[in-house]
């Protein structure tokens, strides 16, 4: 009798949650709750797909309050959290909302879901990385819902179908990418540099743009300095993870005694730690000098135990700078009419005083461009803003830049 | 009196999922202010919820047989690149189409057998084929990220052909789930394996026929999860199992199978779940939040069937 009563509420209390709903107005995507504001955007029109009348929605809307959208990938590590940070800030400070969605697994199942998820839920423009949607899907998604997209840490190169693809998307507004063939040079030079000869390597996983391009560099840096590389590891589900690291760099040390140096072209957020405690109980540690690629939050630790001989990475503005585009494009000032791919520079650190002016920035500082300088990039807070200083600005991230700006 | 609370507990647990759903809708349309009710956002939850329910109708006699398929996401993922990969290297586009359909009927015969005539976990022989398929489709993207999907393929992943799917797989599955010895069988064979092996049953076959069948609709899903993202690379099919693990369980499917299965489960578990990713995206919730609330949620759905099947049992 007593579960019966418990029952008969339950369902009451869902029947009255279910008539306070459907007695509100119904439409499109709305504001997210604790917003407070009222976007005019597909809110108002019944059946249209979100930011379907997306000239209407842009020019009703209070200038500069746009919901950009991206995806979170679920990791805290010292390469996506920046980056994300500086995207949230970048967002906040341009007065637009900052909207994530979850696709921790990275399948393309996740992916669409996540996509979709964020133009329901009102966004006018999103900035993803690019991988495992292809690029004529993910153009037909976003030219049918109208939401300006861009993409991160990706080069679409000149005359593959995915480069047609974006550039005949009409909602496509940018890329950014990374020269991987020079960091992955770099990295390796690095080595050389020390005199290494025997390499062992932890890779991308084989395929795709960044791996590839990371190869060539790595190939030039070898031949220039007469390296080999012994054996390389690229197994995602052991270079996701730090006790990965440890596993390979054991495996490399037990097949390969006469490995001089290591190199982890990637996922260095990920594995460094593995590779620095597996050379410190075989007291290798100096001896095998490491050069990685992607920062990790432990790398001044370990520079400071000269476990770390170099290190690239720090490229998190890409988002930002498609950011700045496709926020001045909502709001009518295109700094732009053009879709372009813009170059995101890397910090490099092998140098022990500049390691530590970088960590002192790190400790001390917020985000790379901070909320008043993001504001300026903005034409209607700004009228002499232009797409020139944005390359500019671009251009000039490095070090000695972050510290000019920010330093101490 | 005992019978009484026996038959109270059995319409909690049998209510509990459709409450669930109802609560889920009712909370997120009124948190979102209706937004979750505009056409644009339930053909959203829709074409996020076919592949899984398709997927899970596929599951539901494993499941309800006490079983698991790891591999199911992983089978996915290769069939899709075996399939594209040919097509880039003759180019033509038929091999995108026959692959994927041969393989996933071949695996459900190797499973097939394996489960059928071995005792091994289906769990651990799922999960070793798995780590199988993924080392061997790595391998075989080579220097490729990826492989394009054929125009000519691309119709599957529109909402017509999910909608006509689902249909025709869910009339199969819900007849021969209840309306046919196979899934009396398999309901039989997760409430108790000697009884049924008692009984006379060909449990051989049953369990063949149980991996023949998810073979057969993984086709299907390889099919329209390729069409749906135009490219096959390693993120197709990727945690495919698990999500409709997830969905199974929300939807009220008991985790040992048994005669409380119900295929209801399968459509109301992958509505709960595209519900919940999709309002708190509609509400701005931050998404590391996102994961952590979908967590505490499943724990304690988990936790209160388990409970209430205790206590019903108990009595």
């Amino acid at each position: 009798m007593k579960m019966k009563r418990i029952i008969a509420l339950f369902m009451a209390a869902v029947m009255v949650f279910s008539l306070a709903a459907c007695s509100q107005e119904t439409g499109g995507a709305q504001d997210a709750a604790g917003s407070g504001e009222e976007t005019q955007s597909a809110a108002d029109s019944e059946e249209a797909q979100p930011a379907a009348d997306s000239e209407e929605s842009t020019i009703s809307k209070e200038a500069g309050h746009f919901k950009i959208g991206t995806i979170d990938m679920g990791s805290a590590d010292a390469t996506s959290a920046p980056l994300l940070n500086q995207l949230r800030t970048t967002v906040e400070a341009m007065g637009c909302e900052y909207v994530t969605a979850t696709a921790s697994e990275m399948s393309a199942e996740a992916t669409i879901a996540a996509y979709q998820n964020l133009i329901a839920a009102g966004c006018d423009g999103i900035i993803v990385t690019y991988g495992q949607v292809n690029a004529d899907m993910m153009a037909q998604m976003f030219d049918d819902a109208g939401v300006l997209w861009s993409t991160y840490w990706y080069h679409f190169v000149e005359g593959t179908d995915e480069y047609e693809a974006v550039m005949n998307s009409e909602t496509f507004v940018s890329s950014t990418y990374e020269d991987d063939v020079n960091s992955a040079y770099w990295a390796a030079s690095e080595l050389g540099k020390k005199g290494c000869k025997k390499l062992c390597m932890v890779g991308l996983p084989a395929g795709g743009v960044t791996a590839n391009m990371r190869d060539e560099g790595i190939k030039k840096a070898c031949e220039e300095y007469g390296m080999e590389i012994l054996a390389e590891e690229r197994d995602f589900s052991l270079t996701i993870s730090s006790a990965g690291g440890a596993t390979i760099t054991e495996r490399f040390l037990t097949a390969y005694p006469e490995c001089d140096g290591i190199l982890i072209a990637g996922m260095t957020q990920f594995v460094l730690a593995g590779v620095v405690q597996t050379l410190e109980q075989a007291g290798k540690v100096g001896t095998i000098p490491i050069s990685g690629i992607d920062f990790n939050e432990y790398q001044f630790d370990y520079f400071d135990r000269s476990a770390l001989n170099s290190i690239i990475g720090g490229h998190f503005c890409g988002p930002t700078y498609s950011a700045i585009l496709m926020i001045n494009q909502l709001n009518g000032t295109p700094l732009t009419t053009d879709k372009v791919q813009i170059e995101n520079m890397f910090i490099e650190l092998n140098d022990p005083e500049e390691v530590q002016k970088y960590a002192d920035w790190l400790e001390n500082s917020g985000t790379i461009y901070s909320a008043d300088e993001i504001s300026k990039c903005l034409v209607a807070n700004n009228p002499d803003f232009t797409y020139d200083d944005l390359i500019e600005m671009a251009n000039a991230y490095c070090l000695d830049d972050l510290l000019a700006r920010h330093g101490n | 009196m005992k019978e009484k609370k026996q038959i109270n507990m059995k319409i909690i647990l049998n209510l509990f999922s459709w409450l669930s759903l109802l609560l889920v809708i009712a909370l997120f349309g009124v948190t979102t202010k209706g937004a979750i009710f505009s056409s644009y956002n339930m053909k959203v939850i829709f074409s996020q919820s076919v592949l899984f329910m398709i997927g899970g109708l596929g599951l539901s006699f494993l499941f309800a047989e006490g079983g698991f398929d790891i591999s199911y996401g992983s089978v996915i993922g290769f069939a899709g690149i075996l399939g594209t990969m040919l097509t880039d290297r003759t180019q033509n586009w038929i091999w995108s189409l026959i692959v994927p359909v041969v393989f996933c009927l071949a695996m459900g015969v190797v499973n097939g057998l394996i489960y059928a005539h071995t005792n091994i976990m289906v769990f651990i022989q799922t999960m070793s084929i798995s780590f199988l398929l993924k080392g061997l489709f790595t391998t075989m993207l080579g220097s490729y990220g990826s492989y394009k999907v054929p125009k000519q393929l691309i119709f599957m992943g529109q909402t017509w052909f999910a909608v006509t799917a689902l249909i025709v797989v869910g009339v199969i599955t819900i007849w021969l789930f209840n309306y046919t010895p196979f899934g009396k069988h398999s309901r039989l064979y997760g409430t108790g394996k000697d009884a049924i092996v008692q009984s006379g049953v060909d449990v051989r076959r049953l369990k063949f026929l149980t991996f023949v069948f998810s073979g057969a609709v993984c086709a299907l899903v390889t099919l329209m999860s390729m069409a749906r993202a135009g490219q096959s690379s390693t993120g197709l099919g990727s945690n495919f199992e698990f999500n409709v693990m997830i969905a199974l369980t929300l939807g009220g499917m008991p985790s040992e199978g048994g005669t409380g299965s119900k295929i209801q489960s399968v459509f109301i578990g992958c509505l709960i779940v595209a519900l919940l990713a999709n309002g708190m995206v509609l509400l701005g919730v931050n998404a590391r939040l996102q994961e952590v609330i979908k967590g505490v949620i499943f724990i304690l759905v988990l936790i209160f069937m388990l409970k209430i099947k205790e206590k019903s049992e108990a009595l």
